[in-house]
């Protein structure tokens, strides 16, 4: 599509549709900003103002002083942070072996996971409510980590599966006849080798964590225990409350995760088209 | 699993070979372990419980409460599958999924091709302004769209009521209500399209379009005979993958319209989906678990056959690339 030159015009064209896109994209996202700046119910009016008038911080600084947002944004970090980590240690070793060993009962395995993907997990509150009041864990971070951990397994597995599937063997092999053992040679050698897609199920480990609003709302109990989204999503009920300070609040929320995701992206396009993709 | 890999000369080859498939397995149970028991509690379990639950009468008033119930084999069932609404509900659920994916397809494709334009300026900042909507967590996303679309204070209709249109009530609309929630998830699925197809472009060895240049074929014959084939290993997983997430969508719908509006009395609104209708059945209001297991399951053959297409259609796809 790209091996003859374009011309102006059709170079302009592509410039246009792109200019539509980042609009399509942004617009959404400025307009919380902008909306987090203005006092009160300015942003309850029916005339289009896209900046605010007499910009104020008093939004940010209401929910940063008067709700313990910054205690539920810790929660969060804290809850992700541990998801991240049990994410990466459950599904990164099992894409390896799905990927490099030969064992009876794998393709079994592989067919499995993506078929217990198809259960519709919304739906099992109930159930997993269950579990955590008979483990114990109901009203507790943990038992949060568990069931996001759990949860993402068949995806990132067969996204790190296929990742390995594009390492040749023979480099494990390699070191395994230099005198390392098979978990050095895993560790030392395999490990460095599939760094996009270790990053690539560290973010959606971290997102599965960070974005539950439901689960988190059914099973925390304690309001010094609550996520960010639980503890914002009561701000914005009704149009009572000014939506300023759920859109302060949001961006809080959101910064760390945008933050994470653009210093993460230039691996996204290999972690992901080489793993989840090429199965 | 400290095990070296040259062991010490073997009974025989046949002896060796098994021996060494052995610990494989060994290794690989070990390796698997951890993944095998998450498995097992938070995936199976929960399956088999509303399985379980599916077959019960079980229709509490409190959340979860235990209360009584008791076995009523496959009346929940023969009560959802006798219902209008029901399909009702599958049908308009299967239009919004074809529909909303091939717009992922669509979308994403077109801004791959753009980004993969060596001609074009600052491709980077490009691509890093148009991932920005799926680094913000749906639920934020759900709510920022609910006042984007609202009828007063909405910025779309301010704007609209500026060039002379008195815009509808979208949220508060039937078919208005459907664009809106198909719009909301391009915006976040779009993205993912993009980077897919843009990884499955840069993969596409440059000389096929040399040749199809001297050949003088036109941009859409290169797109049609060359782009498009060879993009399918990539877009095939992910179409169906989409496909399969689209038809389970929750959350996103449920935070922005809660399945309304209402068009007529007694039928599912316009936007309740799936999930949507089967939450709002059994955990709005009367508590109906035993029904909702009964939809869960449902669901989950439906999904099922749909994953096995999946398996199916990208082992083809395999054997052809690779």
């Amino acid at each position: 599509m790209n091996a003859r030159k374009p011309g102006a015009g059709a170079l302009a064209l592509q410039y246009g549709i792109l200019l539509l896109g980042v609009l399509f994209a942004v617009f959404p996202i400025y307009f919380v900003v902008q909306a987090s700046l203005r006092p009160g119910q300015q942003l309850y009016s029916t005339e289009l103002q896209l900046i605010p008038s007499d910009p104020t911080l008093d939004n940010f600084r209401y929910v940063l002083t008067q709700l313990p947002l910054l205690l539920w944004l810790w929660n969060s970090v804290k809850v992700s942070a541990i998801t991240t980590i049990v994410t990466l240690l459950v599904t990164v070793p099992a894409g390896y072996a799905l990927s490099h060993f030969a064992f009876p009962g794998r393709r079994s395995l592989l067919t499995g996971l993506l078929a217990l993907q198809a259960f519709p997990a919304a739906l099992a509150l109930p159930a997993f409510y269950l579990i955590l009041l008979r483990v114990g864990l109901l009203n507790s971070h943990w038992g949060l980590v568990l069931i996001y951990a759990a949860g993402a397994i068949a995806f990132n597995v067969w996204n790190v599966k296929g990742y390995f599937d594009t390492i040749p063997m023979e480099l494990a092999e390699a070191a395994l006849i230099d005198g390392a053992s098979s978990t050095s040679a895993f560790l030392l050698v395999m490990l460095p080798l599939v760094r996009p897609v270790l990053a690539v199920t560290a973010l959606f480990g971290f997102l599965a964590g960070f974005s539950d609003f439901i689960l988190a709302n059914t099973v925390l109990f304690d309001e010094r225990l609550y996520t960010a989204p639980v503890g914002v999503f009561a701000l914005q009920n009704g149009y009572r409350n000014p939506w300023g300070w759920f859109a302060a609040a949001a961006l809080i929320i959101a910064l760390p995760i945008a933050a994470l995701f653009l210093y993460l992206q230039r691996h996204l396009v290999s972690g992901l088209a080489a793993g989840g993709v090429k199965g | 699993m400290h095990n070296q890999t040259m062991p010490i000369p073997a009974p025989g080859r046949a002896g060796r070979v098994a021996g060494i498939r052995a610990r494989q397995t060994l290794t690989a149970a070990a390796y698997l372990a951890p993944m095998m028991a998450g498995l097992l509690l938070i995936n199976v379990f929960p399956i088999l419980y509303t399985f379980y639950i599916s077959l019960t009468n079980r229709n509490g008033p409190a959340r979860f409460a235990e209360g009584t119930y008791e076995l009523t084999g496959f009346q929940n069932y023969t009560r959802l599958l006798s219902q209008p609404d029901f399909y009702l509900v599958l049908g308009r659920t299967m239009i919004y999924a074809v529909s909303c994916v091939f717009l992922f397809f669509v979308v994403g494709l077109t801004f791959a091709l753009i980004l993969n334009n060596p001609a074009i300026k600052g491709r980077a900042l490009w691509r890093t302004l148009l991932i920005l909507p799926w680094a913000v967590p749906y639920w934020i996303t759900a709510l920022i769209w609910k006042f984007l679309f609202h009828g007063q204070y909405g910025p779309i209709n301010q704007s609209l009521r500026l060039i002379g249109i008195t815009p509808p009530d979208w949220l508060l609309n039937g078919a208005t209500a459907f664009f809106a929630i198909t719009v909301v998830n391009v915006w976040l699925s779009f993205p993912f399209f993009m980077l897919i197809l843009l990884g499955g472009l840069q993969a596409i060895p440059g000389e096929l379009y040399e040749a199809a240049d001297l050949d003088g074929a036109g941009w859409w014959q290169k797109l049609f005979r060359i782009t498009l084939p060879l993009l399918r290993p990539v877009a095939v997983p992910a179409v169906i993958l989409s496909l399969i997430t689209t038809l389970k969508i929750f959350e996103t719908i449920f935070l922005m319209t809660g399945g309304g509006p209402v068009v007529r009395l007694g039928q599912p609104g316009a936007t309740e989906l799936l999930l949507v209708w089967a939450y709002n059945q059994g955990f709005q209001g009367a508590q109906r678990f035993g029904l909702v297991g009964a939809f869960s399951i449902v669901v989950f053959v439906i999904l099922l056959v749909v994953t096995l297409v999946y398996s199916r259609v990208t082992n083809a796809t395999r054997a052809v690339y690779e």
